[in-house]
């Protein structure tokens, strides 16, 4: 579904590529795990499936993206966005609402539905990450965590078929953390292709379809499946990805 | 013979505000040389109590000692000399045309001697002596936090307080902050982490205060938090059931 | 309680339509400025507070104008200090009451000394009770809606918002660096300043960045000013709007014609 071909990428006032010859394919409906040490281009790597690179960023790009078997290049980004929702980084910069409701029914004003799809799936995203109480409070007057699940309810509730979540788990809590992957894991199986940014391979990693690997450089180390990671895991340790064997294992039961 | 505590914190009460009381009646005492796990649920009141520590904030009520002298009677020059305090997120401080005179600012402030040798020190500490020159916006985001580190650590405090050093960071630095903190234990220092981490908590402290709703409601030795599962749980430690999440 | 912050009633005021008060304020507004009459003035400001208290913010309404009282007390002073020094007022039928060292108060400029502050006040209460009593979308679509466009509209929205995340932004920035033993509040002037240094920097820098992000997540809602034509939940002009507009223009009209037709000041 998502396909990269030989993906390089440059910043225009960079002296360094950011990421070179990156190939992966994506399949549809996959949870994926995009992993990497700090400035290892994870970032970037979400730009350029998302069509913000090169569509709304600037610099050298090498290779392609497609998706469902299109080009990026050639796709208008209004377009690419209705497929990809794209969470990022820092929940201040992706709030436009004067209230909690406001925030979820902007992306979906922008998308044309009329109000009263937009009231049910406020309700319904509200819902889903324990926001319904918040729904007429302003956005500031929130946590760093309840703002991040804002934005996440508000990228969700706009329906793309596939979304990319950049870090998401840095601003919540144990409980927090666990509505979202569980939230996560209902949308994949409502048909979503879920990807996973981070730096530290989580204790779901099992769960996972797929694992993608950046290495400081910006190449790609691996791309496979969890139980081939897990064999040669420790090759990896060094590379600033956390090994869950340094883990302390009464942390994780799995009935 | 008494040692004198590093910190003391007695009955000390805070608010932002004028309604919700962020910390209630809060005491406790930390010895030189310990590293104390702060901990407790979002909202406990854990970086508040630290920025108390710091003299950042004022308290409603009660007092906060470091080595004996009111924090409330310090100015910001005198308790950075004592107190070091490294911010979550602490490459937004960065300002500096050079790594050096970012890492030279808090000497500077505090009126240190040999400044030139201390920062040389700790840049080799930290590995960045060949980017002393350099503009330090000009970074990977992993060399602005080593330069943010060293330029708490160069001050050399004798209580260094660490909010939530590894959160939201690679292995990489984890496995720094792990090093930092042993070295400090090494020279005595006293280490406040504020962490919910348990892979930075386990290895690291000698003690845990462990905050709720404002209040401690756990003060001991290491080995009491963590192998008592109610307490661990009752502020916010649980373990991950993965089979929950397969729905 | 910040000046104009909304206060969420359930009243009339709440209930009308953000364009119908928009109208109305501005007539009232800019009838305090042509009409020159002293008991029209008081008229106007009474009848605000009045409105603020069927609005159900009567207190909140006036406790937080309680702020600019010495505001409006000094501006009363200076013009009746210094009236005199203007070029546009006719002075020479005003009757001298006292010298007070070089300055002369008179009859004319005690007047003044109570319509300025007068207009000053309605100046900033009219707004504030608009804003006490519509949320800030309501506005922005109010305007949407009068022909502004969506873009001036929304930028000013957003500037509300970003005003308190740059904010925190800023007190974060200034805490770490007084961590580090800067020392505000020592030295002269020019000193003081250039302690700013280690705040200003970093702050331009990290909302520079924000900046960036907004305008990605922007693009990523889709956002595209030329074609916006929901909004949800709108309200639609209902009676009581049209009666507040026709009321604003036309007392606005009446006025300013008894004004020209020299009936009134």
């Amino acid at each position: 579904m998502i396909e990269a071909v030989n993906l390089g990428f440059k910043y225009l006032n960079s002296s360094n590529k950011i990421l070179s010859n990156i190939s992966f394919r994506i399949r549809e409906n996959e949870l994926v795990l995009i992993l990497g040490p700090s400035a290892s281009g994870k970032t970037t790597l979400a730009y350029c499936i998302s069509g913000i690179i090169p569509h709304i960023i600037d610099g050298e790009l090498e290779g392609k993206v497609l998706i469902q078997g299109k080009d990026i290049q050639d796709l208008e980004f209004s377009e690419i966005s209705r497929k990809v929702g794209v969470v990022l980084q820092n929940p201040e910069a992706q709030i436009f609402g004067m209230t909690v409701e406001e925030d979820i029914a902007f992306g979906l004003e922008n998308l044309g539905f009329d109000t009263d799809t937009i009231r049910e799936k406020i309700d319904h995203w509200l819902g889903m990450f324990d926001l319904l109480e918040y729904k007429k409070i302003n956005p500031r007057f929130l946590s760093g965590g309840q703002k991040q699940k804002l934005v996440i309810a508000s990228v969700m509730a706009m329906d793309p078929e596939i979304i990319i979540l950049d870090e998401p788990f840095v601003n919540l809590d144990q409980k927090g953390k666990v509505t979202l992957l569980k939230t996560l894991f209902k949308s994949k199986k409502n048909g979503k292709t879920i990807i996973l940014i981070d730096k530290k391979v989580p204790n779901f990693l099992e769960l996972v379809d797929r694992v993608i690997i950046l290495s400081q450089e910006g190449r790609l180390l691996f791309a496979s499946t969890p139980s081939k990671f897990l064999k040669i895991m420790d090759s990896f340790s060094n590379l600033g990805i956390f090994a869950p064997r340094d883990r302390p294992v009464k942390l994780v039961s799995v009935r | 013979m008494t040692k004198m505590y590093a910190v003391r914190v007695d009955h000390v009460w805070f608010r932002y505000g004028k309604e919700k009381w962020t910390l209630k009646d809060v005491s406790t005492s930390i010895r030189e040389g310990r590293v104390v796990g702060l901990v407790g649920p979002t909202g406990s009141g854990k970086t508040t109590l630290a920025k108390l520590i710091k003299g950042l904030l004022k308290p409603a009520k009660g007092e906060i000692y470091i080595f004996g002298k009111k924090v409330s009677e310090l100015d910001p020059r005198q308790i950075a000399r004592e107190v070091g305090y490294l911010f979550q997120n602490p490459t937004h401080q960065i300002f500096s045309l050079t790594v050096y005179d970012e890492i030279a600012f808090g000497p500077r402030n505090i009126g240190m001697d040999n400044i030139e040798e201390r920062v040389k020190n700790i840049a080799e500490k930290l590995g960045l002596v060949d980017k002393l020159k350099v503009s330090p916006f000009n970074l990977s985001t992993g060399e602005k936090e080593r330069v943010a580190i060293a330029s708490v650590l160069v001050m050399d405090p004798r209580i260094i307080i660490l909010d939530e050093p590894t959160l939201g960071q690679d292995y990489r630095n984890y496995t720094l902050i792990k090093r930092i903190i042993t070295d400090l234990r090494r020279e005595g220092k006293t280490v406040i982490l504020i962490s919910h981490e348990l892979d930075l908590l386990e290895p690291c402290v000698t003690d845990i205060v462990a905050l709720k709703d404002g209040m401690i409601v756990f003060e001991g030795k290491r080995e009491e938090f963590f192998e008592n599962d109610t307490v661990m749980k009752s502020v916010g430690f649980v373990g991950l059931n993965i089979a929950e999440l397969i729905v | 309680m910040r000046l104009g912050q909304y206060v969420e009633r359930n009243s009339w005021l709440h209930r009308v339509d953000g364009r119908s008060k928009l109208i109305f304020m501005f007539s009232i507004m800019l009838a305090s400025i042509f009409v020159d009459n002293l008991f029209f003035l008081v008229f106007c400001v009474l009848l605000v507070i009045g409105l603020s208290f069927t609005a159900k913010v009567g207190k909140e309404f006036l406790y937080s104008l309680k702020g600019i009282f010495f505001l409006l007390l000094f501006a009363g002073v200076i013009w009746l200090l210094f009236y005199r020094t203007s070029l546009f007022i006719n002075k020479t039928e005003a009757i001298v009451i006292a010298k007070v060292g070089p300055f002369t108060i008179d009859s004319l400029g005690l007047t003044y000394a109570v319509k300025m502050p007068l207009r000053i006040l309605i100046a900033i209460s009219v707004p504030t009770l608009y804003f006490m009593t519509t949320t800030i979308r309501e506005f922005i679509i109010s305007l949407v809606k009068l022909r502004v466009p969506y873009v001036m509209a929304f930028t000013f929205g957003l500037a509300a918002q970003l005003v308190f995340s740059l904010g925190d932004e800023f007190e974060k920035i200034k805490e770490a660096q007084i961590a580090r033993g800067l020392s505000l509040n020592s030295g002269g002037l020019i000193s003081r300043i250039r302690k700013h240094i280690p705040i200003i920097v970093p702050f331009i820098v990290k909302s520079l960045d924000l900046v960036d992000q907004i305008n990605i997540a922007l693009n990523l809602k889709h956002f595209n000013p030329e074609k916006k034509t929901v909004f949800y939940q709108e309200k639609s002009f209902s009676r009581i709007d049209w009666i507040l507009t026709f009321l604003g223009i036309l007392s606005l009209i009446f006025l300013l014609s008894l004004k020209c037709g020299g009936v009134i000041q």
